[in-house]
């Protein structure tokens, strides 16, 4: 079945299995490796993308239903003054170690301060609650987020 | 076997068509179980992606909720508006965030799995749900949650529950392990007060060895007392079963219930003292 999307701005059309997981198309089909696969169930969160604008875990998202839909993946965000900020923040804070969850969190990040450029503590646990770390205790990532909030004051306001 | 077919109506009229007249269809909202079970088992899935169902509004004396609605789609409508509303009480800790965006109000009925935070809420709300296909029109959640006639060649389209019957006090519990767990069991505790006396209750355990219990023995002994001599402590419970879950076992769960839905009254009564 063809399906259309439209991925990181640019129009995507694949003759595929519309039952395929999202995660496996965008990594196998269109070469995006940022998006990891972790648990494959919707538990660590490696696989996030905004999916018309909402964070979703691509490993439980069918490709039928990106069908039409606009997807942002890391690699997508890469280029803009968001990723700068939260990927400085990260640095700063120390908040990564191996790194293979830190492409979700920073989806996660990006969406909560898009809708919430001024979060509390328990708002950030609760944007986090879908990533799982098992290296930095989660304690630098809160702080990077906080960093990440303070220092794009302007531009999560805009 | 054959190729899985995916249909995409645009409208209710091309739904009901595909869904009376298709063998082995099953609607598909937002995914979250589908991957995670085995789709060999159906000839073909209906998104209903393209049906603008996911509507959230008060019409006339009714909140009323699209199917497709999302459990972040509830929480953003509720957030601003009231955040006493018990299903926006219900939902805010359940699943996790990017879950949440994910899970849709439909799906969670029609499939009604043990976990789920929503059918407590809606069972103690008295909500409907509207179907469509070979039986069309509102039925009592009860009714489609027992009755599985009602769920044959049918896709729920919207749920709704009377303004007012949000109004009581009310109070909901997950029986999990960490914050984004599934839970084994909710408790959902409903109740409304007029001079200082409970005129009526309504009191549901979901996750139970028959799915769910309305908690009527509970409700009896709390009907027509003054909030103030109500001890929680001393009331006799429903007899209530647990499955095993991969959470706690049968005998942890019922003390856990026990202790919950004392814990959960106490908490409404002291609000009210």
């Amino acid at each position: 079945m063809k399906i259309d999307f439209i991925v990181n701005g640019k129009k995507v059309e694949l003759d595929t299995n519309p039952t395929r997981r999202l995660l496996d198309v965008l990594r196998e089909d269109l070469g995006l490796l940022g998006i990891k696969e972790g648990c494959g169930e919707g538990e660590c969160g490696a696989c996030a993308v905004l999916l018309d604008d909402k964070l979703v875990h691509s490993c439980l998202v069918p490709l039928a239903n990106a069908r039409g839909k606009e997807i942002l993946t890391i690699e997508g965000l890469k280029n803009t003054e968001a990723y700068r900020i939260i990927q400085d923040a990260f640095l700063d804070a120390g908040s990564v170690q191996c790194g293979f969850c830190t492409p979700g969190f920073v989806m996660s990040t990006y969406a909560l301060l898009k809708n919430n450029p001024d979060p509390k503590e328990e708002d950030i646990k609760k944007a986090i609650s879908g990533n799982l770390c098992r290296c930095t205790g989660y304690q630098m990532i809160i702080d990077a987020i906080k960093l990440a909030a303070k220092r794009g004051e302007k531009l999560w306001k805009a | 076997m054959g190729e899985l077919l995916w249909y995409f109506p645009e409208t209710i009229k091309e739904l009901k068509e595909i869904i009376t007249t298709s063998v082995g269809v099953v609607p598909h909202s937002g995914g979250t179980g589908l991957l995670k079970g085995d789709v060999r088992k159906y000839k073909g899935l209906v998104d209903l992606g393209r049906l603008h169902i996911s509507n959230i509004e008060e019409k006339d004396d009714f909140v009323e909720i699209g199917a497709m609605a999302t459990y972040g789609d509830i929480l953003r409508y509720f957030k601003d508006k009231n955040n006493n509303a018990l299903l926006y009480k219900s939902l805010l800790n359940a699943a996790s965030f990017p879950l949440r965006n994910r899970i849709t109000i439909g799906g969670s009925v029609a499939y009604f799995p043990p976990w789920t935070d929503v059918m407590g809420p809606l069972f103690a709300l008295s909500a409907q749900v509207y179907l469509t296909g070979e039986k069309e029109g509102w039925y009592s959640i009860l009714d489609y949650a027992t009755n599985r006639e009602l769920h044959k060649k049918t896709v729920v389209l919207k749920i709704r529950y009377k303004k007012d019957v949000d109004t009581g006090r009310s109070a909901h519990y997950r029986a999990k392990r960490t914050q984004i767990d599934h839970p084994a069991f909710t408790i959902t505790l409903l109740l409304y007060v007029r001079d200082e006396r409970v005129h009526s209750a309504s009191f549901y355990v979901v996750g139970t060895k028959d799915k769910f219990k309305r908690l009527n023995v509970l409700e009896k002994q709390v009907i027509g007392k003054n909030v103030k001599e109500i001890d929680p402590e001393s009331m006799s419970l429903d007899e209530v079963e647990f499955y095993g879950k991969v959470q706690f076992s049968p005998e942890y769960q019922k003390t856990l219930f026990i202790t919950e839905v004392k814990r959960k009254l106490r908490d409404i009564l002291e609000t009210l003292k």
